[in-house]
């Protein structure tokens, strides 16, 4: 039951990650490799601000998305002036950055030994132990930041990012500023993602650098491509098949020791199969009546 | 700080440049022909010593023929994987977002095959690296010398190829309009296949060189891919000769860093440098804008 519990835990984690990073990735159509950064920046921003500054639970989540959303209006701002590959990689340059500042950065951050003992959460007298009430405070935090996203989504906003991205000129003409609208999309999902990373920091009260790596970005990236991206189904649907399939291979009884590799190598196929039959993903967008 | 040592550091730096440039001439020859950012170039910087270490350790052969053996198997690899994979996508006019995703998966297979059946540690091969030779205050190992000396004759038969040969002119061309090519009777998919098939030998030559020094693990490829990726946008994605230099001048700073910082710094300021080149000079140190009416 615990097991499932965690399970369903990380899911929730997840959910706010996908589809704040579908706001870059499916409606801005920008190849973005930076979100395991700012899924690690919150992490530590998080920590830090419960561990070394000792501010409570809920000012300090809200502190994280404030810092995280200044941080990417500062650096979006610059990023934002590119497009395509120049794009992907001053994005994977912040990736490949930060992980190399948290894992440096001994005094601040620990270095590779991370940051443990950091305080479970607690709020209104009441301390979270258990993977239920954790449970429930990803489940809230799912439902308040997912339903933001959506209405986002739905906004005029979500349509000119659309459109900036189907014909940025065009929309352009129309009165849209990409620098503006990006920015816009860029810092509100990064700020939505810290909250992921203060959960993830929270739940495991231990992080350290290897958790927000390149590979963690590029497993954004491929829940996005093998769901699909720029909709509501898309994430959900990568994301349940990416979290699910290892716990079949774990059920069918490969050694533990070659599971990693398996999953690895069935996530490689999987891809690869799915760009060549499916590009847009198995819940892609469709064309519009 | 002692001069010596910033020439010993310099002499290092230019070593490991010409490696660095090897390395960034393979990316740039894909890159700038098929205009996608090939993660999986990284695949055959595993692929290429693994050879080397089955034909020289497990089989027994002598270094020599695990070397041959290394270039021609990743060599293959590349022309296989162009032809089943990337042709047919091309073909399709599939959208370089996509071709990344592919070569990201096609990256992360062989990774993780390799790691299932080497195991993840890393692997050396018994090479020593020779009693060291002394250029005045300098001195390097014989196989640094030899490195460099390989890495150089490569870097100079093809700058030759490059101007005197049509062939290599036809790579240009591919990546400014492939349509074009096939309308002159040149196939843009060999062109392709012989593009791909020259950046994996090239690949392969770096990988097998620096795992002689430094051994092998199955997760070097991304590294390796990066130095390139930063090399070849550095220097300029539209110039042979910035992809060049672009190798030599990330190495010189990843060695003479140390002066400054510590050496565990160095990818920070070598991607921290990839972004301020992208930001101030957007077409690399050695690319010039274009004219519209150029292109």
């Amino acid at each position: 039951m615990n097991y499932i519990l965690h399970l369903a835990i990380l899911i929730g984690i997840y959910l706010i990650i996908v589809y704040a990073f579908n706001l870059t990735f499916g409606f801005c159509g920008l190849f973005n490799l930076s979100s395991g950064a700012f899924y690690g920046f919150g992490a530590y921003a998080f920590a830090l601000l419960r561990l070394k500054m000792g501010v409570d639970f809920f000012p300090a989540l809200a502190l994280t998305m404030i810092i995280t959303g200044a941080v990417s209006v500062a650096v979006g701002f610059p990023s934002l002036k590119f497009r395509k590959d120049s794009f992907t990689l001053v994005t994977l340059g912040l990736q490949v950055m930060f992980f190399h500042a948290v894992n440096n950065w001994i005094s601040l951050t620990g270095g590779l030994h991370g940051l443990p003992g950091i305080p479970r959460p607690s709020f209104f007298g009441w301390r979270i132990e258990n993977p239920s009430g954790y449970f429930l405070l990803v489940l809230v935090a799912d439902v308040l930041i997912l339903s933001l996203l959506f209405y986002f989504y739905r906004l005029p906003f979500g349509n000119s990012l659309r459109a900036l991205r189907d014909d940025e000129r065009g929309a352009m003409a129309l009165g849209k500023s990409p620098r503006a609208q990006f920015l816009w999309a860029f810092s509100l999902g990064n700020a939505a993602i810290s909250v992921a990373g203060a959960l993830f920091a929270s739940y495991l009260t231990y992080i350290d650098p290897s958790s927000f790596n390149l590979d963690e970005s590029f497993y954004h990236v491929v829940i996005l491509s093998i769901g699909g991206s720029g909709n509501r189904k898309g994430p959900l649907v990568g994301l349940l098949f990416m979290m699910l399939i290892p716990e079949f291979i774990r059920t069918i009884g490969i050694a533990d020791s070659v599971v990693f590799n398996l999953r690895q190598i069935l996530f490689g196929t999987l891809l690869v199969a799915m760009m060549i039959l499916r590009p847009r993903g198995l819940a892609g967008e469709y064309v519009r009546k | 700080m002692n001069s010596e040592l910033i020439l010993q550091l310099t002499a290092n730096g230019l070593a490991q440049g010409a490696l660095y440039a090897v390395v960034a001439v393979g990316f740039g020859l894909v890159y700038r022909s098929l205009r996608f950012f090939d993660i999986s170039y990284g695949a055959y910087f595993v692929i290429g010593p693994y050879i080397l270490f089955m034909v020289n350790n497990k089989i027994g052969m002598p270094l020599w023929a695990g070397i041959f053996f290394s270039l021609i198997g990743t060599t293959i690899f590349a022309g296989v994987l162009y032809f089943s994979v990337y042709s047919r996508l091309l073909e399709k006019k599939t959208g370089s977002q996509v071709l990344l995703v592919v070569s990201l998966g096609i990256s992360i297979i062989v990774e993780n095959v390799i790691a299932l059946r080497f195991g993840n540690q890393r692997i050396y091969l018994a090479v020593s690296s020779g009693s060291s030779l002394k250029f005045g205050t300098v001195s390097l190992s014989r196989l640094q010398v030899v490195q460099t000396g390989i890495c150089l004759f490569i870097l100079i038969f093809m700058s030759v190829a490059i101007r005197t040969k049509i062939y290599p002119k036809t790579l240009w061309a591919l990546g400014d309009d492939p349509e074009l090519l096939d309308a002159f009777g040149l196939s843009s998919r060999f062109i392709g296949l012989i593009i791909y098939m020259c950046a994996g030998f090239l690949a392969a030559c770096a990988s097998a060189l620096s795992s002689l020094d430094v051994g092998m693990d199955p997760h070097i490829g991304l590294p390796s891919l990066l130095t390139a990726a930063v090399a070849v946008m550095i220097g300029g994605a539209d110039s042979w000769k910035g992809w060049i230099f672009g190798g030599l001048i990330l190495a010189l700073i990843q060695n003479l860093i140390v002066v400054v910082i510590s050496y565990r710094w160095s990818s920070f300021v070598s991607f921290a440098l990839l972004i301020a080149i992208l930001l101030f000079k957007p077409t690399g140190l050695f690319g010039v804008p274009k004219r519209v009416e150029d292109v």
